[in-house]
């Protein structure tokens, strides 16, 4: 080999070597960069989870506040009121009182018992339906369903096949997540049909619900405002399920999907 | 004139530059990760190595035989670290096998082709490519770790980067180096190649000693 063919060689072999190099720091800095990338969608994603759980947290707490405070305010002006209005017939009885006047104040008073009986038991029914632990989930849907169509303002159809769900505190979620989108196609929606499906298919429970109202703002949706969205959210969170919001033309449509499973409820 | 001074120049500190890893390493050795504690071995042994063929060198002995020796502890090294690293990848009998087989080559080729007094270039092109699969494995793993973090502060990783500088672009030096462009003033110029990438990959080996991983 003479010495012009050594210089060639040796360029080559100089070149190659830096190639190799530059490669080889390439494939260092596209680690680098990837696992960052990685660990900061690792990251995002754990900021996201936790502050959904925050969320959630913080509307269970917001609702428990709002349901003790209605029930208060029930309590204080309904009940209260009519036991302090008792005690006024109470106040009237003495041995003097004419036996007409006996029985007006009896009856009067035994009105207000029935009455505060009444009252007593919806507040009863409300904190946790009797029919569901009476009859169990599907009678308790059908109960709700009945009362609301009584009042003529909205027509429901429910349908449902053979379910699977044996645990009370599910039972008593899934009831909760079909009043929460009952109220919603009564105070918002200005809905006038609703159709509700529940079902179980290889042990995931399929709760359908579709009503022709004005729909969901789609901001709304996305931001997840509203007390009642986020305590459907959480229930179905609590439920181990999942909660989806189909597109359509009028209306709204949501599919909540759970797993028929004792995990759920943990 | 020049370029000898300068290969002399990189030639000195490279032979001398393992001492900086191996001051931080006694600073901090009580704190040292098992792996790092390899890595501290390993270093230590670079420098004895290059040392002690200076000194024979510069005695103008034949220095060969001692690079026939360290290769061979050198790869234990390097996997030792990796054994630690890739447990859950590759069974620990792997490794050994592997071992035992560059052993049995190392040993063949002194006997049938490279006889100690020569640069057993065989020897070190094969460890090259043991040591970049072992690295491509390490960076496999990397990608399916359920749990991410942060690379810059594993000392393996450093460890792996390092090996993937030197013994990537050193494969084709130590491949060819029987070629007669390696003679006189080309010689030089390559083997200060060398010496910078070494320079590079040691520079790489005290920073994965001086950090603390956050578990390991």
């Amino acid at each position: 080999m003479d010495q012009a063919q050594n210089g060639i060689a040796l360029q080559a072999f100089i070149a190659s070597m830096a190639i190799v190099f530059i490669l080889s720091i390439f494939v260092i800095l596209f680690f680098v960069k990837y696992q960052r990338r990685l660990l900061a969608q690792q990251e995002e994603r754990q900021k996201a989870a936790a502050d959904y759980q925050r969320d959630l947290l913080k509307t269970t707490i917001n609702s428990q506040e709002a349901e003790r405070n209605r029930i208060a305010k029930e309590l204080h002006d309904e009940i209260g009121a009519m036991l302090t209005t008792t005690k006024l017939y109470a106040g009237q009885i003495n041995p003097q009182l004419s036996n007409t006047k006996l029985n007006v104040v009896t009856d009067k008073m035994n009105l207000l018992f029935d009455d505060m009986i009444q009252n007593t038991r919806r507040i009863s029914q409300d904190l946790r339906p009797v029919i569901l632990e009476k009859l169990g989930l599907i009678e308790g849907i059908e109960n709700l369903i009945g009362t609301i169509n009584e009042t003529g303002k909205l027509t429901v159809v429910f349908k449902q096949t053979t379910i699977q769900i044996s645990d009370k505190q599910m039972e008593l979620n899934v009831y909760r997540i079909i009043q929460e989108l009952l109220n919603n196609a009564l105070k918002h929606a200005e809905a006038s049909e609703v159709e509700i499906s529940l079902v179980t298919v290889e042990d995931i429970n399929k709760l359908h619900y579709r009503d022709n109202g004005k729909g969901i703002d789609h901001i709304k949706l996305r931001q997840k405002i509203g007390i009642g969205l986020k305590n459907m959210e959480s229930r179905v969170s609590i439920l181990n399920g999942t909660l989806h919001f189909n597109p359509v033309n009028k209306g709204t449509e949501i599919e909540i999907e759970f797993p028929n499973n004792a995990d759920s409820n943990n | 004139m020049e370029d000898y001074s300068l290969f002399w120049y990189l030639a000195h500190i490279s032979t001398f530059i393992s001492i900086v890893p191996i001051v931080v390493g006694l600073f901090i050795f009580k704190r040292l990760t098992p792996i790092q504690r390899v890595l501290f071995t390993l270093v230590l042994l670079v420098f004895t190595t290059e040392v002690t063929a200076y000194v024979f060198w510069q005695k103008e002995l034949n220095n060969n035989p001692i690079y026939h020796v360290y290769a061979i502890i050198e790869f234990f090294l390097i996997l030792q670290i990796f054994k630690i690293e890739l447990t859950n990848l590759l069974f620990h009998k792997t490794f050994n096998i592997v071992f035992v087989l560059f052993l049995m080559f190392g040993v063949v080729n002194a006997v049938l082709w490279q006889n100690v007094f020569i640069f057993n270039s065989n020897v070190t092109t094969v460890l090259s490519l043991l040591v970049i699969v072992l690295v491509l494995i390490y960076y496999y793993s990397l990608l399916q770790k359920a749990k991410l973090e942060p690379l810059d502060k594993m000392p393996i990783f450093w460890i792996s980067s390092g090996m993937m500088l030197y013994f990537s672009t050193n494969l084709i030096l130590f491949f060819i180096s029987k070629n007669e462009i390696f003679i006189n003033k080309n010689g030089y110029t390559i083997w200060s190649i060398h010496s910078v990438v070494n320079i590079l990959s040691i520079c790489f080996y005290t920073y994965a000693l001086w950090i603390k991983p956050k578990t390991e």
